[in-house]
């Protein structure tokens, strides 16, 4: 369809625009699709082109107040009450980083804000500029020059260079580190996937080039998606990392912060505190002066929403969603979060789904638009291919009479597969992966679905996330039949569809579509022809059904009226609600919202009451046992089990900063100025002078 | 279980009254019903059985069968119960439910049985290594709370019926074991039982028709209270997502299912923990009402 037939006929949809027409809200997730498509023929150039336009800077408002060199709406709270008050998983505290662990990270919605990734994205998912000013790929697209942002510092005073993403990327591939997130770069970076297996770590593909400034990063395949994929690069302080090890920024005696906020406060099962940075000298200009991240049982937060002790949350239970739309429906956002999309899947190598008509047979009987209605409301949208809408190269609407819900249809392919009416076919076990409430009722109707319509008995079995990914991952795997869902790591089609490349965590392999994702993968020409090899691939995968697509999530996320600015305007695609990957510095969210005037006063007070132990050190595992093997002289930690409370609870005055609630436990502060600092340190204290804001100005180009 | 066991003491033999025999019989169900809790307890028991067994027939629809466009819809003339979260009949699912713990109930109890009353014999007559065994295995058995060692060997052998059945006869025979054992020490010293191996009695004889009958009134109590337990840690570990499948409806996990709805619909809530409480209160009344009717020193 060329450009201007499209203009026509988005005008005519535009045209005839009913609201109360019930088709109304596909046809403006198809209009947004298309949009998106053509954004996307945009988006494979930034890779090449190096610079996109620097968008997503918060527009000139009428200046009330100023809050850390940062200018407040009118409508704005004073500064000392800028306070964001976030929940989390109390049972997933370990690090804010990460390259520590992406899975045990603190608070879902913001961690990462201690240093810049050299890329972030904004709020229409376009790769902008963070610690990289600009970037090139080589002729062949397998090495890749950043420049790096020579302002940026961390608060010790050392600056962040090079050197920093190399240590980053060496700890990363440590095998004694044993990183959760070590596939991300398999099969990409030069080096990776030999240092996981012992190789030395030199010998990673990334390196310092002719200056401290200046970052190297080589990939084995011409990698056009890889200024995209490395979103993931907050680095972590080379200093600190050699001289506390990799949890230092779990204490902070020991954080170390080049991001908008540094850590002041971390009480176990209670709260971790941040406050603005006043050594960022970054591009995010953050309104916000204080995040407080709560940590609760995943359960409590709603309660806790409504008590107004936090500002924001996302994935309410059904029942909760139910309460919210009766009290306060104009509190409820939908979001469109990492693209994850639920899916039915097969052992296609095992009977009786090794027959393509019985895989098509389910993928007929599930009635998706009911269970959308009654069951998912406003948390997704239902499914027929793999790529949600929004996602580049998504091809939903031509893909959606694939996998249609046609119950004869399914009956039918049944009966040719040789199990006429369900006879015959064995009773399948229908495995979850930890589901949440909402998932349970998702399965429970699917199954519900496949029994009436197919006549085949399913019973769903809700499993540990550890047993159910090791059954799945397990060559051959062991499970025959389940549900599970995945979600976007960088925005390129690339990422979505490795899913199902052969010898990936399915058992599904098909030379063809293998070969068209690969090509395509690494295909450096004109960016709409990329995208039409990707959908090509993706029709592959949808006809051949290894996995029956339900629903492509968008999460509900509750955000209270006081959390107010840009971020909730519609974006380009129409989207209103916090943009993955959250307040983070990946994300250009943290410039873009701020806590209005009306907000209650004393939010994110500490507990009353309560007697907060500090954060221990997590038991040494891999190179976290560095821990214990400190260098003389460095600060003791506090001691575990001490009743002792370690909290440096304001950076001015910056003199003892601790408190001692027991006897027992004795905390020396770490504070780089603190006076009982162990060490004579050599570094300068955190209240550097400022440097002129025109370093940023400069850099930041004024092209916005 | 033969009543008349209960009953035939040598003493009454000795005595040559034989219209003893049915008297006492009568009199253990005339203390039984002067009762009104025990007898509440019968009913109400009678009842679920009732139910369980006649489930095809009164539940409206099959347990798995699901509405999906009548989802979450409050108790209403066509929905007594109302529907749940998938938009199955929730009072269905309820009696399917209650077929199920009691499914479960009886035959863990039942395995129980066989596992503990065996090995309470075994130890309780020989004595010696064999008492020696048994006790230590007991004790073993013991040194785990019943919970934690069922949600142990669950995750183990893996949920569904069949397992969680297994599970809570294993975990439950160590009452039955001990409460033999104990009775048969103090039953095999008894002159009768002095008597009939003196006349020569092989020690399986006497065990099965002297001295099992005569402990069989305290085993009956203990095996109607530990119904309830059954029924219990069914629902606990179905509570606790380890139990049974979906869509094999069980009351315990109906229960988890809705504590995150508790605020909007009380439904679902409600009538599954009313089910369970009923269970447990019949079979507990019951229990008692037997062992109060079962006991000669009541009268």
């Amino acid at each position: 369809m060329s450009r201007s037939d499209e203009m026509a006929r988005l005008r005519e949809v535009a045209a005839a625009d009913d609201p109360h027409d019930p088709t109304l809200e596909y046809r403006r997730l198809a209009m947004l699709e298309q949009r998106l498509r053509r954004r996307s023929l945009l988006g494979g150039a930034f890779g090449l082109a190096g610079l996109a336009a620097l968008g997503g800077r918060v527009a000139a408002r009428p200046a009330a107040q100023e809050a850390g060199g940062v200018e407040l709406p009118a409508d704005a709270a004073p500064p000392e009450e800028q306070v964001f008050v976030m929940p989390s998983d109390a049972t997933v505290d370990k690090t804010p980083d990460f390259w520590e662990s992406v899975y045990e990270r603190v608070s879902e919605a913001s961690s990462d804000v201690f240093s810049d990734p050299l890329v972030r994205l904004n709020r229409n998912f376009e790769i902008i500029p963070a610690a990289a000013l600009e970037w090139a790929g080589s002729e062949d697209g397998k090495v890749w020059t950043f420049q790096l942002d020579p302002t940026l510092m961390w608060n010790d005073g050392t600056p962040v260079t090079a050197e920093d993403w190399v240590a980053t990327f060496r700890y990363g591939a440590d095998p004694s580190h044993a990183w959760d997130f070590t596939w991300y770069f398999q099969g990409v970076l030069r080096g990776w996937d030999e240092a996981l297996e012992g190789a030395p770590l030199e010998e990673i593909g990334v390196r310092q080039g002719a200056s401290p400034n200046e970052l190297v990063v080589e990939t084995v395949v011409a990698a056009p998606y890889l200024p995209a994929m490395l979103l993931y690069s907050p680095p972590l302080s080379a200093r600190a990392l050699a001289e506390y090890g990799p949890l230092y920024n779990s204490n902070p005696e020991t954080s170390v912060s080049a991001g908008p906020f540094q850590l002041v406060e971390w009480t176990t099962d209670q709260r971790v505190v941040y406050e603005k940075n006043p050594a960022y000298e970054g591009r995010l200009r953050v309104p916000v002066e204080r995040l407080v991240i709560k940590l609760a049982a995943k359960t409590a937060y709603f309660t806790m929403y409504q008590n107004d002790e936090i500002d924001y949350m996302q994935f309410p239970a059904p029942a909760e969603l139910q309460i919210a739309e009766a009290e306060f429906p104009e509190q409820i956002y939908s979001a469109v979060g990492d693209f994850r999309t639920f899916y039915l899947f097969f052992d296609v190598d095992q009977p009786p789904f090794d027959d393509l008509k019985v895989r098509q047979a389910f993928s007929h009987a599930v009635d998706r638009e009911t269970i959308k209605a009654q069951i998912l409301g406003p948390a997704g949208v239902a499914a027929f291919s793999w790529l949600a809408p929004g996602f580049p190269a998504a091809n939903g609407e031509a893909l959606s009479a694939v996998q249609a819900y046609d119950p004869e249809l399914a009956k039918r392919l049944l009966a040719e597969a040789g199990y006429p009416d369900g006879e015959g076919f064995p009773r399948q076990e229908l495995w979850l992966r930890n589901a949440a409430p909402l998932d349970q009722n998702v399965a429970n109707a699917i199954a519900a679905n496949l029994r009436q319509v197919l006549g085949i008995e399913v019973e769903v079995s809700n499993k540990d996330q550890k047993l159910f990914m090791d059954s799945l991952t397990a060559k051959p795997t062991q499970i025959p039949f389940g549900y599970v869902s995945y979600g976007m790591d960088f925005l390129d089609p690339f990422n979505m569809l490795s899913v199902w490349l052969g010898g990936g965590r399915h058992s599904w392999a098909n030379p063809d579509f293998d070969a068209k994702v690969t090509e395509a993968a690494s295909f450096t020409g004109d960016p709409a022809q990329r995208t039409a090899m990707f959908q090509d691939a993706e029709r592959v995968l949808v006809e051949d059904v290894p996995a029956v697509f339900v629903y492509h999530e968008t999460p509900v996320q509750l955000i209270k009226p006081w959390v107010k600015g840009v971020f909730l305007e519609p974006d380009e695609n129409g989207i209103q609600a916090m943009h993955w990957p959250g307040y983070n510095a990946m994300s250009t969210v943290p410039e873009e919202l701020y806590i209005g005037s009306e907000a209650p006063s004393g939010r994110g007070a500490a507990p009353r009451g309560a007697a907060p132990r500090p954060h221990p050190p997590p038991p040494g595992r891999g190179r976290g046992g560095r821990l214990e093997r400190r260098p003389s002289g460095a600060p003791p930690w506090p001691e575990p089990r001490g009743g002792g409370r370690c909290v440096v609870r304001e950076r001015a005055p910056r003199s003892r900063a601790w408190g001692r609630a027991g006897g027992e436990g004795r905390c020396r502060c770490a504070h780089s100025s603190c006076s009982t600092r162990a060490s004579s340190s050599s570094t300068p204290a955190r209240s550097a002078p400022a440097r002129g804001r025109w370093s940023r100005r400069t850099s930041g180009g004024s092209g916005s | 279980m033969t009543a008349s066991g209960l009953t035939v003491t040598p003493e009454v033999e000795l005595a040559g009254v034989p219209a003893r025999e049915v008297s006492n019989r009568r009199r253990a169900v005339r203390r039984f019903f002067r009762q009104k809790l025990a007898v509440v307890g019968l009913a109400i028991t009678a009842g679920l059985v009732l139910v369980a067994l006649l489930a095809p027939l009164l539940a409206p629809t099959p347990y798995d069968f699901a509405d999906l466009s009548a989802a979450n819809r409050f108790p209403d003339r066509a929905y007594p119960f109302g529907t749940d979260a998938i938009g199955s009949d929730f009072l269905s699912r309820i009696i399917y439910g209650l077929r199920t713990s009691l499914l479960v109930a009886f035959s863990a109890v039942l395995i129980a049985c066989l596992v503990g009353v065996p090995l309470g014999l075994l130890a309780g007559l020989r004595g010696g290594v064999a008492d020696f065994l048994v006790l230590r295995l007991v004790e073993v058995m013991t040194a785990f709370p019943g919970i934690l060692f069922a949600i142990f060997l669950v995750s183990i052998i893996g949920g569904g019926l069949r397992n969680v059945i297994l599970v809570i006869g294993i975990t439950s025979w160590v009452t039955l074991c001990r409460l033999t054992r104990a009775q048969l020490l103090s039953l095999r010293e008894q002159e009768y039982v002095l008597a009939a191996r003196a006349l020569g009695v092989s020690e399986g004889r006497i065990a099965l028709r002297h001295l099992l009958p005569n402990a069989l009134a305290p085993l009956i109590v203990a095996i109607t209270l530990a119904i309830p337990t059954a029924i219990f840690t069914e629902a606990g570990l179905s509570f606790l997502g380890i139990g049974i499948n979906e869509p094999t409806p069980s009351l315990g996990k109906m229960v988890a299912d809705s504590a995150p709805y508790i605020r909007v619909y009380w439904h679902l809530g409600l009538f599954p923990t009313a089910a369970i409480a009923l269970a447990m209160l019949g079979f507990t009344f019951l229990g008692d009402g037997l062992r109060d009717a079962l006991d000669p020193r009541q009268d």
